[in-house]
């Protein structure tokens, strides 16, 4: 067993926290909204941007010998896509591409690459983007996609 | 061994309580805040959040080497960084920090995650952050876990490799609104199983 050596140093912030002054946490979630509403029209552009890059990305198949590098490339959108998605209530939308990096990096560890199952992914999350879908058809997708990830999860190598 | 480091044998307790209800209040405007994030637009929206929690960021960093270079210069009170970046990625700065033996080494870290490949899962686990925060970044969930790491009871230490918090968590009890343990549901369904028998429960048989 390894000596444990602890560290005797209490941090500032639990000393700044409770210094008098401040707000409440509703009236900081509140505040954050505010502060975050102007960004709202910038975050769905972004969002729009990284959508269509996933798309023109994922339009065709890899080139043979290619497809590791593709993979990581639509991990690396669908990362920037939850990076900018997160305050504004896009869950499903949200799920669904971390449903894709799961997918992609499922298929990266197992050495093998399903464009198809990745574009359905694609899809699927710009149908999650429109707000007029209903909620029911909503998890319908999302439990579709699930699927998709456990079956490609069971498949061999 | 530096000054602010014991050794000791036996594992601390923890008698605090993390969470946080709508009407705590707190004050964390002078903290100075350190975010760490390559995508530009993720930066100002985690700087626009905090700055509606009454927290200024002090410090933005686009890589994990500005980073580096500036938590060797100046002093932070809580660093937010992002996991996946392209270069050295936000679970190795962490790891560095923990080790670096500076002034910064035991700063409160809160790492925001999207998605966690299985090949960093033992990375995320081993590199010393306070906490890992899941994308999406909402901000209820990420003023929850500020006032946790604020109030984090946990002591730091260093054992085989690994500086950060202690990471046992059992003696503290679910937070609050949360349910309680796993091995307190087994332990409580052991004893109703045993009172339908009329077995006698044996001590420890849920753990």
């Amino acid at each position: 067993m390894s000596a444990v050596m602890w560290v005797m140093k209490k941090s500032r912030l639990s000393q700044l926290i409770d210094e008098s002054g401040g707000t409440t946490a509703l009236n900081a979630l509140r505040e954050a909204e505010r502060q975050l509403a102007p960004l709202r029209d910038a975050a769905m552009e972004a969002l729009e941007a990284g959508l269509v890059e996933l798309e023109d990305m994922t339009a065709s198949a890899p080139p043979a010998g290619l497809e590791g590098f593709w993979l990581d490339e639509v991990y690396r959108a669908g990362g920037g896509l939850l990076d900018v998605a997160g305050p504004f209530g896009l869950d499903d939308m949200c799920s669904a591409t971390y449903s894709l990096c799961e997918l992609v990096d499922r298929q990266k560890r197992a050495e093998r690459c399903d464009p198809t199952t990745v574009r359905i992914h694609v899809s699927s999350i710009r149908l999650l983007a429109r707000p007029d879908q209903p909620k029911e058809a909503r998890q319908a997708v999302l439990d579709g996609l699930s699927r998709l990830v456990e079956r490609a999860a069971r498949s061999p190598g | 061994m530096s000054d602010d480091v014991e050794q000791v044998e036996a594992p601390g307790s923890a008698d605090e309580e993390a969470g946080f209800n709508p009407n705590t209040i707190f004050n964390l405007g002078k903290a100075v805040v350190m975010v760490v994030d390559d995508n530009a637009f993720s930066l100002k929206l985690t700087t626009q959040t905090l700055l509606g929690f009454g927290i200024q960021v002090r410090h933005r960093c686009a890589s994990a080497d500005e980073a580096m270079k500036l938590l060797q210069q100046a002093t932070v009170d809580l660093l937010i960084v992002d996991a996946e970046m392209p270069g050295i990625d936000g679970y190795e700065l962490v790891k560095w920090l923990r080790h670096a033996e500076i002034e910064n080494s035991w700063v409160p870290i809160m790492m925001v995650s999207g998605h966690t490949r299985e090949s960093k899962v033992a990375d995320a686990r081993d590199c010393g952050a306070n906490f890992i925060l899941a994308r999406p970044l909402v901000p209820s969930v990420f003023l929850e876990r500020i006032l946790w790491v604020a109030r984090d009871p946990r002591r730091m230490l260093k054992a085989g490799g690994y500086n950060g918090p202690d990471r046992r968590f059992q003696e503290m009890g679910p937070p609050d609104g949360v349910d309680e343990r796993r091995a307190d549901v087994l332990r409580a369904r052991a004893a109703a199983e045993a009172a339908q028998t009329d077995q006698p429960l044996a001590a420890g048989s849920a753990s």
